[in-house]
């Protein structure tokens, strides 16, 4: 397993645990109750956030080779098609739940944290696609 | 000026007819009729141009040439990164500030709306993003380059 691979496993686990935290957060108030618990749940959120850019920021692409960054950037792509395909799913949800009505502006907030983590998690996968899930002994 | 030169000042182009053309097309039935619903479909009209994008400017610039060469992928390649890191640091960072100085807070309700107009507007960035990083790295204008 090369370091890209490494990278990308550690990212999925990360992405996994914050989508999981999210989704805790935003069913936890879904009856509007407002119950601390879960809005520090939500505020936590940012941790992993955080962790992803640490991440990105202390396993640097230099010591990639072509084909990393060719399967980084295929990546990278599906991620972008995979965060617009959530957020519209949640848009139309939305518009069918309630056309006229309001959401909370935490709540915006929340869906934001976790569209980014369905980045994370959609890169990921299609990077991990890509190199075919297995250790085949790559090294850089 | 190649393809993905001429693609990005097209995006460009489209996107801000789209916004101007709404917003007067808006402002004119808002005045006329009191509400707006006409308009919103121009917007729609224009941006279904973006999707022609494929079959645009695919003739090479030389004889015998061709559309695009390694090159240009790698400035493609380049500017929808820049342009995806700009996209969440924009999009997280105007959450965060809604979030701190709106109205009473985060308790505080918006209409249903901002959320689609949110991913609208973010797309819509990320593409004019794209598009004047693959500008500003050709240098903007036409200096002759032929694929």
């Amino acid at each position: 397993m090369n370091r890209a691979q490494k990278r990308t496993w550690l990212s999925l686990v990360i992405s996994l645990a914050g989508l999981c935290l999210g989704a805790l957060a935003m069913l936890g108030n879904a009856n509007n109750d407002h119950r601390p618990s879960f809005s520090w749940l939500g505020l936590a959120l940012t941790i992993p956030l955080i962790s992803m850019v640490i991440l990105s920021w202390r396993i640097p692409g230099k010591e990639y080779d072509e084909r990393d960054r060719k399967i980084e950037n295929k990546a990278l792509v599906l991620g972008i098609f995979g965060v617009f395909a959530f957020l519209g799913g949640i848009c139309v949800l939305l518009c069918i739940i309630k056309p006229m009505g309001f959401i909370e502006v935490r709540r915006i907030l929340l869906l934001v944290y976790l569209a980014a983590f369905v980045w994370f998690l959609t890169s990921s996968v299609a990077a991990l696609i890509q190199y075919n899930w297995t250790i085949k002994g790559e090294r850089s | 000026m190649n393809r993905y030169q001429k693609l990005a000042w097209f995006n460009i182009i489209v996107i801000t007819a789209a916004l101007v053309i709404t917003t007067a097309g808006v402002i004119v039935e808002i005045r006329w009729r009191g509400y707006s619903t006409i308009a919103l479909w121009f917007f729609v009209v224009i941006m279904l141009l973006l999707k022609l994008k494929p079959f645009m400017f695919m003739k090479p610039e030389s004889e015998g040439g061709v559309v695009s060469d390694e090159r240009d992928g790698f400035i493609v390649q380049r500017a929808v990164t820049f342009a995806h890191k700009t996209f969440w640091i924009v999009f997280i960072v105007s959450s965060l500030a809604v979030h701190i100085f709106w109205g009473q807070g985060g308790k505080s309700p918006v209409p249903s709306i901002t959320l689609p107009l949110m991913v609208l507007g973010g797309a819509m960035f990320m593409q004019i993003m794209v598009s004047a990083s693959i500008l500003v790295q050709y240098g903007w204008g036409n200096k002759g380059e032929q694929s």
